[in-house]
């Protein structure tokens, strides 16, 4: 296994941030349904008159637009791994010194692509 | 050492709800036989929806009155159909609805249904660009819904307003221009 692996973390902070957040949505939907019934609807002043069908909409949009910033958070995080791990990778082609000297400025597809182009023990 | 019986989340999910997987549906209907029958539900639902229908078509004697002292004014034209409504707990059922035209423009006065979140019913007002939602928090009193909020975005409060003739009427114009 390569080093790759082993520095993750930030990939499951997103994740652990994604399962709290939707399990708080969930527990959220379940309390205004329950307040239909209970009559405690004060508490979500924010939903008033609106029927179920529509809370039930507004939720599928609340857990799409996390589900959308979650995407968009994995894949910065992604980027950022992928960038650290190069920075650290002593250079053996010509085509990588010139990525590095372009820093933030390089593609990710480019490094990528130099990456997948060296031999799979230079690439450990 | 003796070891723990193991538990199955079968079990453990019975008694995270308060149950435990010895009670049988025999059990169940035993325990909540004081509770009445079904038929006593369903009597209430078809109670509500007599009077939600009721309160409904009492509006609508209203709007139309009001619509046709605006006919004076100029060309308003109304025209009655059947909305088919859907709601989980009382099921599906048609309801008038008033297609209403002040020149060429359209109002649609749409009833929502009667299980509304904190109301006994609704309607809306619809236009070509914006919607106006009229709640029944209590039986025959009708109100505008305002949604007040505050510059982030968030909601401050709701504020609601006697829905009668003055504020049918201004509710229609700002449904026409805007």
């Amino acid at each position: 296994m390569s080093s790759w692996s082993s520095e993750i973390l930030p990939l499951d902070s997103v994740l652990e941030y994604y399962s709290v957040q939707r399990d708080a949505l969930i527990d959220f939907q379940a309390a205004i349904l329950n307040a239909f019934t209970s009559g405690t609807i004060h508490a979500f002043e924010r939903f008033a008159s609106l029927t179920r069908d529509e809370i039930f909409e507004l939720f599928i949009n609340y857990r799409l637009e996390l589900e959308r910033s979650v995407i968009f958070f994995l894949l910065a995080t992604i980027e950022a791994e992928i960038r650290l791990h190069f920075q650290k990778k002593r250079s053996r082609g010509r085509e990588f010194r010139a990525l590095r000297a372009k820093g933030r400025s390089s593609r990710v597809s480019d490094i990528l692509k130099a990456w997948a182009a060296q031999s799979p023990d230079a690439r450990e | 050492m003796r070891r723990k019986k193991p538990v199955d989340l079968i079990t453990k999910a019975f008694h995270f709800i308060g149950m435990n997987n010895t009670l049988t549906i025999e059990d169940y209907l035993k325990a909540n036989h004081a509770s009445g029958v079904s038929s006593d539900v369903v009597e209430g639902q078809n109670l509500r929806l007599t009077r939600w229908m009721d309160e409904l078509n009492k509006l609508l004697v209203n709007v139309r009155a009001w619509l046709d002292e605006l006919k004076l004014a100029g060309p308003v034209v109304y025209y009655e159909q059947a909305a088919h409504i859907s709601e989980e707990v009382y099921g599906s059922y048609d309801a008038p609805q008033l297609k209403i035209f002040f020149g060429r423009e359209q109002v649609l006065l749409r009833p929502v249904g009667t299980d509304v979140f904190g109301g006994l019913g609704r309607i809306d007002l619809v236009g070509k660009n914006m919607a106006v939602a009229v709640v029944m928090r209590q039986w025959g009193i009708w109100e505008i819904l305002q949604r007040e909020y505050a510059g982030t975005g968030q909601l401050m409060r709701n504020n609601y307003r006697l829905f009668d003739r003055a504020a049918f009427k201004e509710v229609v114009v700002l449904l026409l221009v805007d």
